[in-house]
């Protein structure tokens, strides 16, 4: 059975027809570890099949050992949201349900757009960091 | 996505009991920046960036794995 239902496949195809840009979504995952992390590499997968500019990219976190220090990936299940070329930082772990299936997304639309959203003040202040900044942003499913 | 530097994880942490712990996070959402720079709620964009441009002002190297709170 489909984690998406008809009708949320349906939505989901009318936002991305916007799409300007190809997202890529590497989703790490290893079923004999953790066998929850299959259903979001399922998840990831049937996105992918709802419109052409989402491609899933579907890696074993313990087989993929370059793939994990590449991107780094430090648990899982785990979702790198990448643009057509760039990375730009953005990962999600855990399982994207509820609120955070429609992080998700966003997510996915703002890669494709290459828009972060942010006020331009904001960004003129966020131009001039010149080290590095890992924010870690945690949530529950509510 | 504004700047190379930057990365942002985020971490529906009900999987994740040991990160919970490590971070104390009892309320959600819970932000931590490079460790060490915390806020709770959904602040707005300019709490968010006051915490970047401290952590990132901050000469401490970020503990690796671990927190200070």
């Amino acid at each position: 059975m489909a984690l998406i239902t008809d009708d949320v496949a349906a939505q989901l195809k009318a936002e991305f027809a916007n799409m300007a840009s190809p997202v890529r979504l590497a989703v790490f995952s290893a079923a004999l570890a953790d066998p929850e992390s299959e259903q979001v590499k399922r998840l990831v997968e049937e996105l992918a099949a709802l419109e052409p500019k989402i491609t899933a990219l579907s890696y074993n976190f313990v087989l993929d050992k370059e793939k994990v220090a590449e991107l780094g990936i430090q648990r899982i299940p785990a979702i790198a949201v990448l643009g057509a070329e760039k990375d730009y930082g953005i990962r999600l772990y855990g399982l994207p349900s509820g609120y955070e299936f429609g992080t998700l997304i966003d997510t996915i639309l703002d890669v494709s757009s290459e828009k972060s959203g942010l006020s331009d003040a904001t960004k003129a202040t966020l131009a001039e960091v010149k080290e590095p900044v890992h924010i870690q942003v945690f949530s529950t499913p509510t | 996505m504004e700047n190379e530097h930057i990365r942002a994880d985020g971490v529906e942490v009900t999987g994740y009991a040991d990160m919970a712990q490590t971070y104390h996070v009892s309320s959600v959402p819970q932000t931590v920046v490079n460790e060490t720079h915390v806020f709770v709620g959904a602040g707005p964009e300019t709490m968010l960036l006051k915490h970047v441009q401290e952590a990132a002002a901050d000469p401490k190297p970020a503990p690796a794995g671990g927190l200070i709170v």
